[in-house]
């Protein structure tokens, strides 16, 4: 399945396709019972940048584990996937350097101010000198968060917090953005100020794969919906094809026709 | 922006040799440092105990001996008397002892020296002199330790009266005199007492010192969801346990270093205290020193190694220090051991990790350098903290320890 375009001549597809995943699946085994559970079945979708792919799910879908194989937080029992450019389990400190993570499990150190949350990321990936300087002087500027500069992280209101937590996440300025519920948790004006950012992020040319339960976000920011449950993914589409196949409007009506169709299925 | 990212885009094509080596591992460092010293708990456990600790026993000790010193020369002391009317003498110099209460009472006087209605009782019959009291008390305890003097100087007497009486010379009732005289120097004295207690002290500091610090950073960082943002730096495993190691184990290092100049600075004072020794720091501290730090070192290292692997295990700050205090216990055995005292330990007890570290403090006090023995715990000790620092890397590169047990839980959906 794919929620590409194609790939532009001249380019190479890691270049014009910074995501790919290939059947991507992945067996937890269950420390009481010793089952083993399958929580991703085969997921395959690619995202070119400047696009924003949905991850759309109820609880337990498996979009978390989805986008934690992606960032190389797990490794896939089978199939593979590209970020870019780089295999994931080949080379998962290469894919770590070009993606920006952020989750509601991704938080930061509480003890640093957020000028040094910034230049220790900024350190890690490379920056140093000038260009550190200057990255985290933008950041906080297009942030607005130089009045908080140097406060401590553990000070900060959690919408503050989560601001730090995006400008750690541009700080390098990433090819490619996954994003993990990256609104849950916030307050209105916290999660339009995210919903806003991401659409900036978009503008800028990066591919973003982000995961959400809240089809109205999925519905104003994703180019490409791709619907898992069950650790299946089951379509994958434009919003306007999405609305085609099922014959319905609205995203929320989409989405229960096509995982109550599967799961009668 | 734009023109930003294509420099930035340009340095990480440069190649991720940037940011793998030294920077990066002390970036890392710096930032478990800090976040280290900003924690009240690392900074009272492993900084301001050691600062107070030693002038506070120092304190406690003169206070307490000062105290029982003075409790004892005035506390009140009732001893009941009997058959002694005649013994006019020696009930004078009873009676002049300070807070001395002398009763004359047909009752059980064994009954009311149990029930401590008195502390002692002192009967003269045809046996002798009858002295009752009641070891468990410490009242009764300390009243026969006041009144043996005077009861020992009466019997004297007595006997030098009986020679007389039964026509002995003056000369030949000169009993021989025992002088016991202690020849060691007082400095001597405080080696052996630093010898026995220091190694103990240091053990247990520096556990304490590498406690707070390794469960901090692994149970710490799970319990602030900043594992999985570890996880995601663009470092190796082997760089991250190596920089929460030497954190762990620096900070424990200082503790030590700490509890060394607060030892150093009020030994002297506090051994005159105790009455071991004179006051000022015996000198095989000072030669002991190098091979104190270098000791001390390694052993910071290994029980931060430990410590980190234990809180890897935690779910939470609270859950690590459940585990931690089996193992602090356990580094107070081989700590405790080294009171009991082996002039010679056997070779073999040098590839026993912890106890050969303090046993190799003690030697080292005491002016001792066994080289098979210091290069065999040195050989130990590195091994152990090796293995140590192995697991702990694997556990910290694990999936469990990042993402943490109950977050499997719920992608399994084994949790509501």
């Amino acid at each position: 399945m794919t929620g590409s375009a194609s790939t532009n001549p001249g380019e190479t597809p890691s270049e014009s396709v910074p995501i790919q995943a290939c059947g991507l699946c992945t067996v937890f085994r269950d420390g009481r019972s010793g089952q083993e559970i399958q929580a991703v079945k085969g997921v395959s979708f690619d995202c070119p940048a400047g696009q924003v792919f949905g991850l759309l799910g109820p609880n337990g879908a498996g979009k978390s584990t989805t986008l934690r194989m992606l960032s190389t937080l797990l490794t896939p029992t089978r199939g593979h996937a590209l970020v870019a450019g780089f295999d994931t389990r080949e080379s998962p400190q290469q894919v770590r350097s070009r993606i920006g993570f952020l989750s509601g499990n991704t938080a930061l150190y509480p003890r640093l101010s957020v000028r040094e949350t910034l230049r220790f990321f900024g350190t890690l990936h490379g920056l140093q000198d000038e260009l550190l300087d200057e990255r985290v002087d933008l950041i906080l500027d297009r942030l607005d968060m130089r009045n908080f500069a140097d406060r401590r992280l553990e000070t900060l209101s959690t919408g503050m917090a989560q601001r730090a937590n995006i400008g750690r996440t541009l700080l390098h300025n990433p090819p490619v953005l996954i994003l993990d519920e990256p609104t849950a948790g916030l307050d209105v004006l916290a999660a339009g100020a995210m919903i806003e950012f991401i659409e900036g992020m978009k503008e800028e040319g990066k591919s973003i794969i982000f995961s959400t339960h809240i089809l109205a976000e999925a519905e104003r920011l994703c180019d490409v919906i791709g619907i898992l449950n069950g650790g299946v993914l089951h379509q994958v589409g434009r919003l306007e094809e999405l609305r085609q196949l099922t014959g319905r409007q609205y995203l929320d009506e989409i989405f229960r026709d096509l995982v109550q169709t599967e799961a009668v299925g | 922006m734009v023109e930003r990212r294509t420099d930035c885009a340009d340095r990480l094509r440069g190649g991720p040799s940037d940011p793998i080596g030294n920077p990066v591992l002390l970036t890392l460092l710096q930032k478990e440092l800090r976040t280290l010293f900003r924690d009240r708990q690392v900074l009272m456990y492993s900084v301001l105990l050691p600062i107070i600790l030693y002038p506070l026993l120092l304190f406690g000790i003169s206070q307490v001996r000062f105290y029982t010193e003075g409790l004892r020369e005035q506390a009140p002391m009732r001893i009941a008397i009997q058959g002694l009317e005649e013994e006019e003498a020696l009930v004078g110099r009873l009676a002049e002892i300070p807070g001395i209460q002398l009763e004359t009472t047909d009752r059980s006087r064994s009954l009311l020296v149990k029930k401590g209605s008195l502390e002692l009782a002192l009967a003269l019959g045809p046996g002798g002199l009858q002295l009752e009291y009641d070891s468990r008390r410490h009242a009764s305890f300390a009243a026969r330790k006041r009144i043996l003097p005077i009861l020992e100087a009466w019997q004297q007497e007595e006997e030098r009266a009986l020679g007389k009486k039964l026509g002995f010379s003056e000369r030949e009732l000169e009993s021989p005199r025992i002088e016991p005289r202690d020849m060691s120097r007082g400095e001597l004295t405080g080696e052996r007492v630093l010898a026995l207690m220091l190694p103990l002290i240091l053990l247990i500091m520096t556990t304490f010192g590498a406690t707070y610090p390794a469960l901090e950073l692994t149970a710490g960082e799970r319990e602030q969801s900043t594992a999985e943002t570890t996880a995601l730096l663009p470092t190796t495993g082997y760089q991250v346990a190596l920089s929460k190691t030497l954190a762990a184990g620096l900070t424990a290092y200082l503790s030590l270093l700490i509890n060394l100049v607060a030892i150093t600075l009020t030994a002297g004072p506090m051994l005159a205290a105790m009455g071991s020794g004179q006051a000022s720091l015996p000198a095989a501290l000072w030669k002991a020193m190098p091979w104190i730090l270098s000791f001390g070192l390694l052993i910071s290292l290994v029980f931060s190694s430990l410590f980190l692997l234990a809180g890897s295990y935690a779910r939470n700050f609270r859950e690590a220090q459940a585990y931690a205090t089996p193992i602090q216990l356990l580094a107070l055995a081989p700590g405790l051991s080294l009171l009991l005292t082996v002039d010679e330990p056997p070779l073999g007890t040098a590839l026993i990790p912890i106890y050969n570290g303090g046993q190799s403090f003690r030697m080292i006090l005491l002016g001792e350098f066994p080289g098979t023995y210091l290069a065999l715990t040195m050989l130990s000790l590195w091994t152990f903290a090796a293995l140590c620092f192995r697991m702990t890397q694997r556990r910290l590169g694990s999936t469990e320890f990042a993402l943490g047990f109950k977050d499997l839980d719920q992608q399994n959906g084994l949790s509501s």
